[in-house]
C-alpha cells in the first residue's frame, strides 16, 4: 500500500493517492471517478444550543434537553412537532439501532434516553430500539439507524465523530488508523449498513477538542450544542469546524489535528457519501449564540 | 472518573434494549468498565502503595491491573499510545467520597519500560501548569516532571507515568490530587531528560520550541505531533529513540521549521531507514545517484535535508532556504542547552 505523505496533502494530490491506497479498488475507483466530477449537492444541518442545558458541574438538564431535540428534529424536518419529526424519520415497523460512542467522550446517555423517549412517542415501540454499537451483526438487525456520537479530536483518526463511529462495523479497524482514516467512509457502504443512516445527531453538549488518547478536561468545553442532519458527511463537516476554531481559540494560532482527519473531504470526493463543502450546507441555527465557533 | 461514570450510564440506558447475541468486538471493546485482574494477583510488580484516603475521598481494596493484553478493553484504541512506549502494565485506583457531590479521583500509574518511555508519554503534552512533585522543590525546566491542569495532573518519576484525574475539580481536589501525584513519586526524581535530547542540533541563532518536544519511538506518536506519512516510513520501533520539535532562526514569531532526530541500534538500521524515508518522502532524490548520506531537495513548504552519521539519522523539513535546512542538520548538539 502507498504511503500517503505530508507532501501529498499539502500537493493536495491526496484524491489520487488515496484512491491507489484504498481497501477496496472496485468501490476507490468508482467513487474517485464520481467525486472527480460529483454534480453539486445540498444538506441543512441544524445547530441548536441552550445554555442552561448542563449546569456547572456539567450536569444534564433533562428538560432542557428534550426541547433541544424537539427544536433540533423539527428544523431539520420542517415539520410542525416533534412527533410529527419523528414519524416522518421512522415508522412503527422500523427495528432502530442506536449507535453512540462508548470511549473516550462518550455520547451523553441523557440523549440517548431523550432519543428512546421520543421514538416510543412517535409509536416505535420500545422493543424495536437496539444498540447497534459494535459488530456488524448489530446494524444488520435494524432496518434504521440513528448515529448519535460525540463531537471529539481523535489521536488515530484527527476527528473521531461520525465517519468513525461506525469502524467497529469493519473487521479490522486499526485499517483506518491515521491517515487511513481517509477511507472510513467505507464503513458506511458496507452492506448492512449503507443507506440505512436517516439522522445524525452529533452529541456536542460538552465536546473534546484534543486528541487524547484520554479524555483531557482542559480540552472539554461546554458547548451545550446538538448538531443534526440526514447527511453524516455535513454534519461531521460543521463539527470540524467547531473542533478546529476551537483549537484556533486555545492556542491563539493555527493548531492543526494530526493526523489530519482525512475522512471528512474524502468521504465526499471519494465516496460520493455527502458533501464537505459548506458553500453546499445550509446551517440552521437556534438558541444560545455565544461562542457558536462557526 | 467522569467518563467512566457516563459509559456506565450508557450502558444502562441501553441495556434495556435488546441486547442479546451481540457479543462485544474482540478488538473494539465494549463500553463496560474493564476486564483487569486485581493488582495483587497480577505478575509485573507489586501495586505502589498509596493512601486509603485522601481528605473525603477513599479508594477501594482491589485495584486493577491492566497489561498489554487488556489495554484495549480499558481504553480502546489509546492503548496504542502506551504500547508505543514499551508499556510494562497499568494500576488503576478509584477514590469515592461519601458526598457524591466531591466527584471521584481516578488514579492511573504506568508502568514504563524507561525513565525515556515515562519522559515521552508526557513530553505528547507539555501544557498545563508546571508542579514540583518534592513539595521544597520548584518544578524542573525546561521539561517539568508533572503538570496540573482542570483537576488532572500527569507526571513522570523514574520509570513511571501517572495520570491522577478530578472528576470535578475544586480547591480540595486540587490539593488531593497533588499528593496524590507526590504519593506516587514517594522520592522518585522525575529524572533527567533522554540523552537523545543532548544530540538534538541547534545552530548558532535558532532557538527550539521545549514545548513542543516531543520524544517518539512510534510513527503514530510521530504523525500526533506532525504528520509525516501513513506509514512507518522511518523505521521506528521499541529500540529505536527519535525527538522532533519546532525550530526557528532568528525571531520567536519567524517561520517555523521541522527538525527530526532519530538514534537507531545500528548505523545499518539508520542506512535502511533512510532509504526508505528517501523512497517515500522525496523520492526524487532517491532516483539521483552519488551520496546517499546526505542531502537536500525543494519540497512544497520550503526545503528539505537529511544527513545520516552512523545511527543517527537526522531530518530537517519545511526550511526556509536550502542553506539554513543543511544548516539545522549539520549542526551539532549542545547538550539540551538550545531547548
Amino acid at each position: 500500500m502507498r504511503n500517503i505523505t505530508r507532501r501529498d496533502f499539502v500537493r493536495g494530490t491526496l484524491g489520487s493517492v488515496v484512491a491507489g491506497s484504498a481497501l477496496t479498488p472496485a468501490v476507490a475507483a468508482a467513487a474517485c471517478q464520481a467525486g472527480a466530477q460529483r454534480p453539486p449537492r445540498s444538506a441543512r444541518v441544524v445547530l441548536v444550543r441552550d445554555e442552561a442545558v448542563l449546569n456547572a458541574a456539567h450536569d444534564v438538564d433533562i428538560a432542557c434537553l428534550d426541547r433541544m431535540l424537539a427544536e433540533t428534529v423539527t428544523r431539520m424536518t420542517g415539520l410542525k412537532t416533534s412527533q410529527a419529526a419523528w414519524q416522518s424519520l421512522f415508522k412503527p415497523t422500523d427495528t432502530v439501532g442506536l449507535v453512540a460512542t462508548a470511549h473516550l467522550n462518550p455520547t451523553h446517555p441523557e440523549l440517548l434516553g431523550a432519543v428512546v423517549r421520543s421514538l416510543v412517542d412517535a409509536g416505535i415501540p420500545r422493543g424495536q430500539i437496539l444498540s447497534a454499537q459494535g459488530r456488524i451483526d448489530k446494524p444488520r438487525a435494524c432496518t434504521a439507524l440513528i448515529a448519535i456520537p460525540a463531537l471529539k479530536a481523535h489521536w488515530l483518526t484527527g476527528l473521531g465523530t461520525v465517519m468513525k463511529l461506525y469502524i467497529t462495523y469493519s473487521d479490522t479497524p486499526s485499517r483506518y488508523h491515521d491517515a487511513q482514516n481517509a477511507n472510513l467512509a467505507e464503513t458506511w457502504l458496507l452492506p448492512g449498513v449503507k443507506g440505512k443512516t436517516r439522522l445524525v445527531l452529533v452529541d456536542a453538549l460538552r465536546p473534546l477538542c484534543d486528541k487524547g488518547p484520554q479524555p483531557d478536561p482542559r480540552y472539554m468545553w461546554d458547548y451545550k450544542g446538538l448538531i443534526a442532519s440526514a447527511d453524516p458527511v455535513a454534519a461531521d463537516t460543521v463539527g470540524l469546524r467547531i473542533i478546529t476554531a476551537k483549537r484556533r481559540a486555545l492556542r491563539g494560532e493555527e493548531w492543526p489535528l494530526s493526523p489530519p482527519p482525512l475522512c471528512v473531504q474524502m468521504a465526499d470526493e471519494k465516496f460520493g457519501l455527502g458533501t464537505s463543502r459548506m458553500g453546499e450546507i445550509e446551517l440552521v441555527r437556534a438558541g444560545w449564540t455565544a461562542e457558536a465557533l462557526i | 472518573m467522569r467518563e467512566v461514570q457516563r459509559v456506565l450510564k450508557v450502558l444502562a440506558v441501553l441495556v434495556p434494549m435488546v441486547l442479546v447475541g451481540c457479543a462485544p468486538p474482540a478488538d473494539e471493546p465494549s463500553a463496560g468498565p474493564a476486564t483487569a485482574a486485581p493488582a495483587s494477583e497480577a505478575a509485573g510488580g507489586p501495586m505502589i502503595d498509596l493512601p486509603k484516603q485522601v481528605g473525603p475521598w477513599e479508594r477501594a481494596d482491589s485495584p486493577k491491573r491492566i497489561t498489554a493484553a487488556t489495554i484495549f478493553d480499558y481504553m480502546n484504541g489509546g492503548g496504542e499510545l502506551y504500547l508505543a512506549y514499551r508499556f510494562n502494565h497499568l494500576d488503576v485506583l478509584e477514590y469515592k467520597a461519601a458526598d457524591a457531590s466531591l466527584g471521584t479521583i481516578l488514579v492511573e500509574i504506568y508502568q514504563m519500560g524507561s525513565s525515556d518511555d515515562a519522559f515521552g508519554l508526557l513530553s505528547t503534552d507539555w501544557g498545563g501548569e508546571p508542579v514540583a512533585l518534592d513539595p521544597a522543590g520548584h518544578p524542573q525546566t525546561p521539561f517539568p516532571e508533572a503538570l496540573y491542569g482542570a483537576g488532572l495532573l500527569r507526571l513522570r518519576a523514574g520509570d513511571l507515568y501517572a495520570r491522577v484525574l478530578a472528576s470535578l475539580e475544586s480547591p480540595g481536589s486540587r490539593e488531593q490530587v497533588l499528593a496524590l501525584g507526590r504519593a506516587i513519586a514517594n522520592g522518585r526524581q522525575g529524572g533527567a531528560p533522554p540523552e537523545l535530547l543532548s544530540q538534538v542540533p541547534v545552530p548558532a541563532g535558532w532557538s527550539l520550541r521545549s514545548d513542543r518536544l516531543v520524544f517518539f519511538r512510534s510513527h503514530l506518536v510521530l504523525n500526533s505531533a506532525y504528520f509525516l506519512a501513513s506509514g512507518d516510513i522511518l523505521g521506528l520501533g521499541s529500540d529505536v529513540e527519535g525527538v522532533t520539535t519546532e525550530c526557528r532562526a532568528g525571531r520567536a514569531d519567524g517561520r517555523a521549521a521541522r527538525l527530526i532526530v532519530v538514534k537507531y541500534p545500528s548505523a545499518d538500521r539508520a542506512a535502511a531507514a533512510l532509504r526508505t524515508f528517501r523512497d517515500a518522502y522525496l523520492p526524487e532524490t532517491a532516483k539521483a545517484a552519488g551520496d546517499e548520506g546526505e542531502g537536500t531537495a525543494p519540497i512544497e513548504e520550503g526545503w528539505a535535508a537529511y544527513r545520516r552519521n552512523g545511527a543517527m539519522l537526522t531530518l530537517a523539513l519545511d526550511v526556509a532556504t536550502r542553506d539554513a535546512a543543511r544548516t539545522l542538520v549539520e549542526a551539532r548538539g549542545r547538550s539540551g542547552a538550545g531547548l
